[in-house]
């Protein structure tokens, strides 16, 4: 937040939709094959959406607090600065039918609708996910094991 | 005047007061005034809101999609800088929904101390039925029948009567 009444917002395209992240929350922008430690969120999963097959894509490096996740996107377009006048509430049937608190406001820019992502709630997304994938591992190991002492 | 005839005078105009003060009752209830209705259409059947639950009809403008919510509510629309959430009523009562025509309006309505969009094929009158609102028909399918305030009949045919509220109701 550059002062008390605006916002500096990254957009992109992700499946179609325009997003918007708060620049500050934005570490980089890399291209999709840049290797990371931090982990990569899925789209699909995370957003519902997935990514484009016909475009070159981009990876987003996001930080919130101590959490880093990276967001696969479909093009990254423009820093904008989003006045309070052009921010709104997400009306509250759309808010409501959401499962969590992913988009927290949107932006208006002319007709276009930008929908703003709390990377907190994505980086929660990727715990979740860890703990899902760690599961996944126990499973697989459980298996081979069983699967070992039936051999022998 | 004798006493008895005064009686009788009285008696015979507290009965003439009283038949008249039935009567203006009556006819009150007769110029009760009518259901104010808004005529619309989905996927060529013809329904109505009622007027009071309608704020404004506008063209439809670029609506703005929200991944992982229900498939009834079609997203975002900006109009004149509000937010609106926008909800496709066919996808509730059993329709297929589908691409919104050149025709298609948004009936901007309110209940739940909530403003939304209803999309509608087309927008047709703005009309007032005199006759009574009556239950929806035992025939009509519960998938259509619970988003039904009424049915109402106008130049013949039946109309159904949108429950917004019922509309607005939360669901999975």
């Amino acid at each position: 937040m550059n002062d008390g009444a605006s916002l500096e917002i990254l957009c992109f395209r992700l499946g179609g939709i325009l997003w918007g992240i708060e620049a500050d929350q934005v570490e980089r922008i890399a291209r999709s094959a840049e290797a990371s430690d931090a982990p990569l969120l899925d789209p699909a999963r995370v957003l519902g959406v997935a990514p484009s097959e016909f475009t070159s894509g981009r990876r987003l490096f996001l930080r919130t607090g101590s959490a880093r996740v990276v967001l696969p996107v479909d093009e990254v377009l423009d820093l904008v600065s989003l006045s309070a006048n052009n921010l709104a509430a997400l009306p509250p049937l759309i808010a409501g039918a959401l499962p969590d608190h992913r988009i927290w406001a949107v932006g208006k820019m002319g007709d276009e609708i930008l929908l703003l992502l709390d990377v907190a709630t994505l980086a929660g997304m990727k715990q979740s996910s860890m703990a899902a994938g760690e599961l996944n591992r126990l499973v697989v190991e459980l298996k081979a094991r069983v699967s070992a002492f039936q051999v022998t | 005047m004798a006493a008895g005839e005064e009686m009788h005078l009285a008696e015979r105009r507290a009965s003439l007061l009283q038949q008249a003060a039935a009567a203006a009752e009556a006819l009150e209830v007769r110029e009760e005034p009518g259901i104010h209705l808004l005529l619309f259409t989905l996927g060529g059947e013809s329904y109505a809101f009622p007027l009071e639950r309608v704020r404004e009809v506008v063209k439809l403008g670029p609506i703005t999609s929200v991944p992982s919510i229900p498939e009834h509510i079609l997203g975002v629309m900006n109009l004149r800088g509000e937010i609106l959430p926008i909800l496709d009523p066919k996808r509730l009562l059993g329709g297929a929904g589908g691409t919104p025509t050149p025709q298609g309006r948004i009936i901007v309505v309110k209940a739940r101390g909530m403003t939304v969009g209803i999309l509608a094929d087309g927008v047709e009158d703005a009309i007032e039925v005199r006759e009574s609102m009556e239950p929806p028909l035992a025939i009509l399918p519960e998938r259509q029948a619970r988003y039904l305030q009424g049915q109402v009949t106008h130049e013949g045919l039946l109309l159904g009567v949108l429950d917004v509220e019922t509309l607005l109701e939360r669901r999975g």
